[in-house]
This record gives C-alpha cells, sequence and structure tokens, in this order.
C-alpha cells in the first residue's frame, strides 16, 4: 500500500465513519415535589424523579 | 449516646442531605424561587438545630470548640478545647 492510499484510509476513518457518533441527552429537571429529609437521606435522593433503586432480578 | 440525642443527629443528617440536594439543584436552576425558598427554609432549620444540639451535647465539628465546659473548671474561660470530650456520632449503643 502506498503512502498515499493510506492517508485516504485514514481520511476516510475520521471523517466518514461507518456509524454515527453518540450524543448524550438530559431532560431538563423540573422541582416539582420532594420526599421528607429523613426518606430523603434513606432513599439517597431528595428528587422521586431520580429515585431508581436496582432491582434484584433472576437470570 | 442516648436515645434522644440519636433521635436530634440523625434529623441533623437527614437536613444536612436536604440542603446539599436543593444547592446541587439550584447549581443548575439559580433561578427556580420554590427551591430556592425551601433551601432557605431548610438551611435555617439546620442552623437552628445544630446550634441547639450544640449548646446541649458538644461540638459536632472542631469549628467551634473554646466555649466553656461545666467539666472543665481548671481551663481559663474561653480556652478550652472541648471536641474530644464529647461522644463521637458513631458512639451509639445499640
Amino acid at each position: 500500500m502506498t503512502e498515499e492510499e493510506m492517508e485516504k484510509i485514514e481520511f476516510d476513518i475520521d471523517y466518514h465513519p461507518e456509524y454515527r457518533l453518540a450524543q448524550a441527552y438530559i431532560p431538563f429537571q423540573i422541582y416539582e415535589e420532594h420526599y421528607e429529609p429523613q426518606e430523603a437521606l434513606k432513599k439517597g435522593t431528595l428528587f422521586p424523579e431520580l429515585y431508581h433503586p436496582y432491582r434484584q432480578e433472576k437470570y | 449516646m442516648s436515645e434522644k440525642q440519636l433521635k436530634y443527629l440523625k434529623k441533623i443528617m437527614a437536613l444536612k442531605f436536604v440542603v446539599l440536594e436543593l444547592g446541587l439543584y439550584l447549581n443548575t436552576h439559580p433561578c427556580d424561587e420554590v427551591a430556592l425558598e425551601d433551601h432557605q427554609r431548610y438551611a435555617c432549620k439546620l442552623k437552628d438545630l445544630k446550634r441547639n444540639y450544640q449548646q446541649e451535647y458538644g461540638p459536632i465539628i472542631s469549628d467551634c470548640c473554646y466555649k466553656q465546659s461545666p467539666w472543665q473548671a481548671e481551663c481559663k474561660e474561653n480556652y478550652y478545647w472541648k471536641y474530644t470530650e464529647t461522644e463521637w456520632p458513631w458512639q451509639i449503643n445499640y
């Protein structure tokens, strides 16, 4: 492979990726209700919309 | 540590967490009036509770340990390190 061909491949990888780039999206939080202090400390968050406990699942 | 003191301490911990959480939210929502009001309300409550607790049970952290203690009469007034005299938060008798 010539140096010129090598460069062309590199160019293709850099500027024409086979897959789309990832895009992160975070919805804007809106403050509406909150847990009582004791409950918030127990759950690890003040905000009900952010409370997502892990559940044990069988595979 | 008595049950009453532990209950008090737990209240302080919970309020501290709420103030921290609201603070994080306000970092990205600095004009949210409801959150601002709640933050202020909880921060004031926390301050009162901490002051009352420390008057009764001694310092929580070592930033206010100079008040004279009744059990250290040999120290000059306002010159006494109280921090190590009180119970640690984890000294709980279950």
